[in-house]
């Protein structure tokens, strides 16, 4: 048997997975960049924070080689967004036609399972092998490649307009025993190109799951791209999120991740601004209570001269809850007058909380502008006052100020459409916190 | 029945006595003003009656119509009617002001056991007090006192009040910040409210607030006692002669 996790049953998912050749090859690199990596560890300057050693202890196997789970309540969970374009459903990795709904799109958009265009439509896929193949030293990614199966690929031609948004619902849920699976995400905004695309990332059921998601986006020349991840997972679920995006001139790529649930996530996103104007808004909030720990690792690469990024994070921490932040901006030699900032600010409301933030700059040009902030702090304890002293009970006037405190994160998403539902997330959440904080205080 | 009877009050803040020993009387629909020196402890009298957290009374009682004002939280306290109109109110951003003069007044109605207004009747209430404010819907719909001037947020206050429609309100030092146009309008609005059932306390360094809002009654505070009650000519008095009888007294 292996002594690395994950991979004691490649052997028998590799028998059952099928697709041609290349993706064959393909998966056998995954595996072997990963068995060469390794899992990555807290001496990883990347994992500081983050340690993924409890889930060793786990038997996750291969979702696919589980019986599927059955649960009443997922089509309820996979329901619609208000204002979306279409949606496309995945449960534990997998599409299910059955809880999607994809008719009507506009022209000029496609949205397709992977495992569909492996079987139906190699050729095309085979144009985008060099976006199937993570980075060498990504041993999560590559774990995702070794175990390569489905996902969905979107791709918006070029100068195709699409107002509402393509909404990705992401379904991970086990029986007794514990599963995991690999999705793949491709988004491809072709040339000029205007699109928004929400991935919902939920929970349902009461066994563990593991989500290793890999997401690759290009953002092509002058195109726009509003990539927006809501996660919402349940204490069975941990996610790990590796995204990498490739901004081209004058694209924008806009990202906003909203987590409000799960026990352990990792937000891993990598910008490439590789050529002139490129742009990235890389931007979230969070809301971590119980034991719950979220970790957004960001790293932006301007690698040529005139490219601007923002990075702005807010997190709201309670209980035992963790959160972390690390920022990388990387500014290469001939990188001249690069704009990049970034931002993180914590609210604790438990003395148990924790957040660990860790700016990482590296300047090589000399003609930039590039800052960082951090806060981490109470509630005011004088605006706290103010709303008792209007009425309000401490609990509802925490509400009140918590949403505050989100506020202004929350109206930099671009697409009002995703902001009014992440808005309405927000609140349900602390409806859910004020609810479970009475009832603790109910029971003696 | 008096409508708040504070006895020999004594209150502390980070163990440092302030209070020391506060007795009055207020009855309802007179407005008292209390005035005095800088440190004398106005401010923290008004804290007190308020619940504000950090401010621990360490003797004496204070009865607001017939229970333990004490007792109670902050948020119980102005559910039975203490106002507080603060010197600095807070800057909520992300919370529009008619969200949060929902929730308030929801509050209250809860407390007393009525029913939440709905969006109609709520909105018919808030025009019909706003206009008498001068206070336009744009602000309305404007996070709570952010980008307010001085005079905009005191008016703000003043609205508070009025869809709270208090038995006891206390005007901690209103007129701080106000330029004398500002002044004006909040005087008028609060003047509106006055009725024979609301009393107030009203807190001044200033003689020149009591120009425009009358009181019944004059306290001089110094060093954390009432030392000298009079009728609204005290505060003349004061203004000619300042407070140096008073610290001199408390040195």
């Amino acid at each position: 048997m292996d002594t690395l996790p994950f991979i004691d049953r490649h052997a028998e998912a590799l028998a059952r997975l099928g697709g041609p050749g290349w993706i064959a090859d393909l998966r056998r690199t995954g595996l072997e960049r990963y068995r060469a990596l390794g899992l990555p560890t807290q001496r990883d300057e990347a994992w500081k924070y983050t340690s993924l050693s409890a889930l060793k202890k786990i038997a996750f196997a291969p979702a696919f080689l589980a019986a599927a789970p059955s649960f009443d309540g997922l089509p309820a969970l996979g329901g619609s967004m208000a204002g979306e374009a279409c949606r496309f459903v995945m449960v534990n990795g997998r599409f299910a036609p059955a809880l999607s709904s994809l008719g009507d799109l506009p022209p000029g958009i496609g949205v397709s399972s992977l495992a569909a265009m492996m079987r139906d439509e190699p050729d095309a896929l085979e144009a985008l092998v060099a976006r199937l193949y993570p980075a060498e030293g990504q041993p999560l990614a590559n774990l995702n490649a070794a175990y390569l199966d489905d996902g969905v690929v979107i791709r918006i031609a070029a100068g195709a307009s699409l107002g509402k948004p393509v909404h990705v619902v992401s379904l991970c849920g086990a029986g007794l025993a514990p599963l995991m699976c690999h999705p793949r995400l491709l988004i491809v905004a072709e040339a000029g190109s205007t699109a928004a695309v929400v991935e919902s990332r939920l929970g349902f059921g009461g066994g563990s799951t593991l989500c290793n998601v890999v997401t690759d986006v290009v953002v092509e020349d002058e195109a726009t791209l509003g990539h927006y991840v809501l996660q919402k997972g349940s204490d069975d679920n941990r996610l790990l999120s590796s995204t990498r995006v490739d901004v081209r001139a004058g694209g924008l790529y806009e990202s906003f991740a909203l987590h409000v649930g799960g026990v352990l996530a990792r937000n891993e996103v990598q910008v490439l601004l590789g050529a002139e104007r490129a742009e990235c808004r890389v931007n979230g909030a969070y809301a971590v209570s119980g034991s719950q720990h979220l970790d957004n690792t960001i790293r932006i690469d301007h690698a040529v001269p005139r490219t601007t990024s923002r990075q702005t994070f807010k997190g709201v921490l309670d209980d035992r809850g963790r959160g972390v932040f690390q920022g990388g901006i990387l500014v290469r030699r001939n990188a001249q007058q690069t704009d990049g900032q970034q931002m993180h600010k914590a609210l604790l409301l438990s003395r148990g909380a924790e957040v660990d933030c860790k700016p990482e700059l590296e300047i090589y040009a000399d003609d930039v502008k590039c800052g960082h902030g951090a806060t981490a702090g109470e509630l005011d304890e004088d605006a706290m006052f103010f709303l008792r002293a209007r009425g309000l009970d401490p609990e509802t006037a925490r509400g009140l100020l918590i949403e505050a405190f989100l506020d202004d994160v929350i109206e930099q998403i671009g697409n009002l459409t995703v902001r009014e539902v992440f808005k309405g997330v927000v609140a349900e959440w602390l409806t859910r916190r004020k609810v479970a904080i009475k009832e603790t205080r109910g029971t003696p | 029945m008096a409508l708040i009877e504070i006895r020999n009050l004594h209150a502390s803040v980070d163990g440092k006595e302030i209070l020391k020993g506060i007795d009055l009387v207020i009855e309802p629909g007179q407005a008292h003003a209390i005035m005095g020196p800088n440190g004398a402890g106005k401010s923290t009298l008004s804290n007190v009656i308020a619940g504000r957290p950090g401010y621990e009374v360490t003797q004496g009682s204070v009865t607001y119509l017939g229970k333990d004002l004490l007792a109670l939280e902050p948020e119980a306290r102005a559910c039975e009617g203490i106002f507080l109109a603060f010197q600095y109110p807070v800057e909520i951003p992300g919370v529009a002001t008619t969200t949060f003069l929902k929730t308030a007044l929801n509050a209250h109605r809860k407390y007393r056991g009525e029913g939440e207004l709905d969006a109609m009747q709520f909105l018919k209430l808030v025009r019909e007090k706003t206009r008498a404010l001068g206070i336009g819907d744009d602000k309305l719909r404007r996070p709570l006192n952010v980008g307010f001037s001085g005079g905009e947020k005191k008016r703000n206050e003043v609205l508070q009040m009025s869809m709270l429609e208090p038995r006891l309100a206390l005007l901690d030092e209103t007129d701080s910040g106000l330029d004398i146009d500002a002044l004006k309008v909040v005087a008028e609005g609060v003047n509106a409210l006055r009725s024979p059932e609301r009393s107030f306390l009203i807190i001044t360094h200033y003689q020149r607030l009591l120009d425009y809002i009358v009181p019944d009654f004059v306290h001089v505070l110094a060093d954390g006692r009432i030392a000298r009650s009079g009728g609204k000519e005290l505060a003349l008095e004061l203004e000619s002669r300042g407070y140096a009888e008073f610290t001199g007294a408390a040195a």
